[in-house]
């Protein structure tokens, strides 16, 4: 025991020198012309394409991270200093679970998952361990070129204990708003893990594959930033909410006419015939009222709904759901 | 109850990129640019130049079998043990010339074999440390032509990788077992059940607790309990540290015997298995070696290399030859033995001469061993010098006890032919 207290000391001064206030890809110098032209044409420009890809890997390389949900495991990218992190959405599922972050040397911390975009497959984490992370910058991915090099990191395959996130360096091939192709090739457990462009900032997050070798599907970074906040305040992006009733057309009232069997309204015990009478504290007079206040709503909110039952008021707690949009 | 890995979920099967996105001006690789597009292989020549001289073509029974690296002037050729393992081998060099060639010596754990051809005037590789090249930087996978036959990067340094995490290890009726169900909402190894009368039960394992390491080997996740264990067999006496309401405490278990109901179907034909979803997704755009897990220590590069490619020379641009590739292990990677371990491992496979006799085979093997230790060579790397050790002891024992049988004597491995050339 006497002799642990020298090494968490420095392991204290370590980490404090590693936490730095700017962006761990700041100190990245901008890529020399074998990077950015159409295609190396010497040994020599291969050479200074691999410094350019070796200074970008040793700043990105400590913000690759496995997110471990439940039994399942993805990749991610660190992305502020307090320990915000990029991902692919069906990494990181609904908001608000508690979930493990193996870091890139193996040491593990906590977090939870925050919003997710299941349209774009866009998703959201966060560290809860106190500390300061070494992180990316986010780039713009509609800026890429076809022909553009970029990195990827991740964990294919999941974390494996001694191997450091792993390296491939590809083009960019196809692009749109909604999807950048590579021939970085990835692998189960790759999602959520970061490609960047060649300067070490985020540009994509890698979400799917297809048969061929050079079809690796990778999330716009844009869309981040586009939804950022939403993503930050554990929402989901691009849905509307979800209950799952529908309106019995006869009746002046709120009357649900059916019930979608697996809905929220159907796991909150709602029942064909039901009346709804108030809604999250405000009385309904009629179905399209009772519309307007549940698109007011968040997906995952948890509302108190009143009902008359066979002359039987009934209070029902339901949790709202979500649809694309 | 194995780890799922998150990707999957989406395996698109087209590029669903609309019409409107941006399409690559290159001609020469299509609607998308790979690293091995004839032109940018063609960038790596320079590279390639002088390892190629010591790239061979090796045939089994006139089919691409693998790549072979020189060893030596006379005819040694090192190449993937498992691409010759039957069958009429050929060396074909870049000039033209065939040879027949026969395994003198393999390793099974690293995949390697040597050959001896009767190839005259081959040029014989040098060896350059795989450390010189690290993560990031350009490689070049060299074949018996010009051109390299695949490009990539260092994805992984050279490692070494602890027995429990080599390779997916497949139950047995004789694999050890605990009787716990894991806690599949848990990533760390957390028990959910402990199964009455089993080994767990008897130790005292109770629900909740987290396994922490087996034999003092860590356990980092469900996966790596699961594998750890099957590194043991029925009734075979484990310590187990777990951490139960955050305190840490230490078990023993004897093993129990797996259920028959737990044990996987019976092996299905190499290469047509279903598998699980990660060997899907693997295989998904290219093919991959047969052979391609378990190596002690190797390097990982994302070049995409053709099984029939593996065996030859990985160089850096440079042209140093940081060592040999072994195989196309998923879609991610292929790997390489590095060099430094190559070297290692050589004197241990070239001490046997092909014409020895089992005496000489065993002073031969004897005397690797020794060196091998002496050099503080790799565990695995002495541990396969002692395999060979015992091998070449059991040879000669049965060749005493056999003097007037012509053989073949009884291998460990097939190696080839059995010795022609015999002492009495």
């Amino acid at each position: 025991m006497r002799f642990r207290r020298p090494f968490a000391l420095l392991g204290l001064l370590l980490w404090a020198g590693l936490a730095a206030a700017e962006p761990a890809t700041k100190s990245i110098p901008e890529p020399p012309a074998a990077v950015t032209k159409a295609q190396p044409e010497s040994i020599a420009d291969l050479k200074a394409f691999q410094k350019q890809t070796r200074a970008v890997i040793d700043k990105v390389i400590p913000a690759t991270v496995c997110l471990r949900v439940g039994a399942a495991s993805g990749s991610g990218v660190i992305v502020s200093r307090d320990g915000l992190i990029m991902t692919a959405g069906h990494v990181s599922g609904e908001p608000g679970r508690k979930i493990k972050i193996v870091l890139h040397d193996g040491k593990t911390v906590d977090g939870e998952t925050l919003g997710f975009g299941p349209a774009i497959d866009s998703g959201m984490a966060r560290i809860t361990t106190p500390g300061e992370w070494p992180y990316c910058e986010v780039g713009a991915a509609k800026d890429l070129k076809s022909g553009q090099w970029v990195i990827a990191t991740g964990h294919p395959g999941g974390y494996k204990k001694g191997r450091s996130p792993v390296v491939r360096v590809g083009r960019v091939g196809l692009r749109d708003d909604r999807a950048v192709q590579s021939d970085c090739t990835l692998v189960g457990g790759d999602s959520g893990g970061p490609l960047f462009d060649m300067s070490g900032k985020v540009v994509g997050i890698h979400s799917r594959i297809g048969q061929a070798i050079a079809a690796n599907i990778h999330v716009p970074s844009d869309t981040y930033r586009d939804t950022w906040d939403q993503l930050v305040k554990s929402e989901i992006v691009g849905v509307s909410p979800y209950f799952g009733v529908t309106k019995d057309e006869d009746a002046k009232e709120c009357k649900l006419a059916a019930v979608t069997p697996g809905s929220p309204a159907a796991e909150a015990g709602f029942k064909a015939g039901d009346v709804i009478t108030r809604f999250d504290g405000k009385d309904v007079a009629n179905y399209d009222e009772m519309v307007k206040m549940l698109q007011a709503q968040k997906p995952l909110a948890r509302v108190t709904i009143e009902v008359l039952r066979k002359d039987e008021v009934k209070e029902l707690k339901v949790k709202i759901g979500w649809r694309r949009s | 109850m194995f780890k799922r890995y998150v990707l999957p979920a989406l395996v698109v099967v087209a590029l669903a990129v609309p019409a409107h996105a941006q399409r690559s001006a290159r001609k020469d690789s299509g609607p998308v640019p790979t690293k091995n597009s004839a032109t940018f292989l063609a960038l790596f020549k320079p590279t390639v130049e002088t390892a190629a001289r010591s790239t061979v073509r090796i045939q089994v029974d006139g089919k691409d079998a693998a790549l072979g690296t020189v060893l030596s002037e006379d005819g040694y050729v090192l190449t993937k043990a498992s691409q010759v393992k039957t069958g009429k081998v050929t060396v074909k060099t870049r000039d033209g010339r065939d040879f027949d060639a026969q395994v003198t010596a393999a390793s099974d754990l690293y995949d390697l074999a040597v050959l001896k051809s009767e190839g005259t005037g081959l040029v014989p590789i040098a060896w350059s440390p795989s450390s010189a090249a690290p993560v990031g930087n350009w490689i070049a996978a060299a074949g018996a032509g010009d051109t390299p036959v695949a490009v990539g990067v260092v994805s992984v340094a050279a490692r070494t990788v602890p027995p429990a995490y080599r390779a997916p290890r497949v139950p047995t009726e004789k694999s050890g077992f605990l009787g716990v169900v894991l806690d599949t909402q848990a990533s760390e190894a957390r028990i959910d059940r402990v199964n009455p009368e089993s080994a767990a039960e008897k130790a005292g394992i109770k629900a909740k607790d987290v396994i922490v390491s087996i034999d003092g080997q860590e356990v980092i996740d469900q996966e790596s309990l699961i594998y750890t264990l099957l590194g043991y067999q029925a009734g075979d006496k484990v310590k187990i540290v777990l951490e139960r309401d955050g305190k840490r405490m230490e078990l023993a278990a004897t093993l129990g015997k797996r259920p028959a109901d737990l044990l996987p179907p019976k092996e299905a034909p190499k290469g047509k298995g279903k598998g699980n979803r990660g060997d899907f997704q693997n295989r998904m755009g290219s093919e991959l070696s047969e052979r391609r897990s378990g190596f002690p220590t190797f390097l990982q590069t994302d070049a995409v290399i053709l099984p029939t490619d593996c065996g030859g020379p990985l160089v850096d641009l440079d042209g140093h030859v940081l060592g040999i590739t072994i195989a196309r292990a998923g879609r991610t990677e292929s790997h390489a033995i590095p060099s430094e371990t190559v070297e290692a491992l050589l004197p241990v496979l070239l001490a046997a001469k092909p014409d020895a006799t089992p005496a000489q085979r065993v002073d031969a093997a004897r005397a690797a061993l020794e060196k091998a230790e002496a050099a503080k060579a790799p565990t695995d790397v002495v541990s396969e010098a002692k395999r060979i050790l015992q091998a070449a002891v059991a040879e000669e024992k049965w060749w005493k006890e056999h003097p007037a049988e012509p053989g073949p004597a009884p291998r460990e491995v097939d190696r080839g032919p059995a010795p022609r050339t015999v002492g009495k």
